[in-house]
């Protein structure tokens, strides 16, 4: 099992829908505003990559340490969480939405949908708890040979 | 922009709707084993007269550590003993009880009866009063 140590859930949860709202946000004013929609896209990737590696970056968490949750409009909750997965689903997510931008900003309409295939895996963190690519491990775990215990 | 919205809004639509039937098919998955005694192999390895926590994990799986966490300060809390199976190598045990994925939980009596079994990522407080009705 990997290891876990606490974390502000509430905060990883503000920061998961302010991903979700820049990528929805993105594909809707993407007809109107093409260079708009692409900007936040990138921005969402750029969050997910870059913050990984450098705290300033990771502006959604700022905002919420920094102004909702002193001001008390949000409320901080810790719990222990194993961030080593997560942590690779968000480099692997971020790398995926800046490889697609300029995809997206070439008219390539499937672009949109790797980039809502990340959006849906991240609202479902955020919402159910459930890790997609943890049930893809898990998935391809329960395919490999066992040689006892599984014999039944 | 409205057609982009009626895609985003079928786009939620699907995914709601996802959710509803796994949990769906989880529920009767799981109806089967509440009740039954659990297999020899893990009874042998169940505290007698004890109420048990069975809890099925993976590897590099994010929310069964959060999972184990919850688990360990219920067993601190209360008299409960977690019995920790990975679910990719004792593949048998996870589909007698109904654990379609991981994390997951059942509750077995002190008789070593199924009294309940929750598929996904469980808060304590929702364990906690599965143990308080036992």
């Amino acid at each position: 099992m990997a290891q876990a140590d606490n974390f502000d859930v509430s905060a990883r949860k503000f920061h998961q829908a302010g991903l979700i709202a820049l990528l929805v946000l993105g594909f809707l004013v993407e007809p109107a505003l093409s260079g708009l929609g692409v900007a936040l896209v990138v921005a969402a990737g750029t969050v997910m990559l870059v913050g990984r590696y450098w705290w300033p970056a990771d502006i959604f968490r700022q905002f919420a340490w920094r102004v909702l949750e002193p001001r008390g409009l949000l409320k901080r909750y810790d719990a222990v969480e194993d961030h080593a997965t997560r942590r690779v689903a968000r480099v692997l997510g971020g790398a995926v939405l800046l490889a697609s931008a300029p995809l997206v900003a070439v008219g390539q309409a499937w672009a949109w949908a790797v980039v809502g295939a990340i959006g849906v895996m991240i609202l479902l963190d955020a919402a159910f708890n459930f890790c997609v690519l943890c049930e893809v491990t898990y998935r391809f775990g329960r395919l490999r040979p066992h040689a006892e215990g599984s014999a039944h | 922009m409205l057609e982009r919205l009626l895609i985003l809004l079928a786009l939620a639509g699907v995914v709601l709707a996802g959710v509803q039937v796994a949990r769906a098919v989880a529920r009767r998955r799981t109806a089967a084993a509440i009740g039954e005694l659990v297999p020899e192999d893990l009874r042998s390895r169940l505290p007698s007269g004890r109420a048990a926590m069975v809890y099925f994990y993976g590897p590099n799986c994010a929310t069964c550590a959060d999972q184990a966490h919850v688990l360990g300060n219920l067993a601190e809390e209360q008299r409960v003993a977690i019995v920790p199976v990975d679910a990719t190598v004792e593949r048998y045990l996870a589909g007698a009880l109904g654990a379609l994925t991981v994390p997951s939980t059942a509750l077995l009596d002190g008789s070593g009866r199924v009294r309940h079994v929750n598929v996904g990522y469980h808060p304590k407080a929702i364990l906690a009063r599965q143990l308080a009705g036992l």
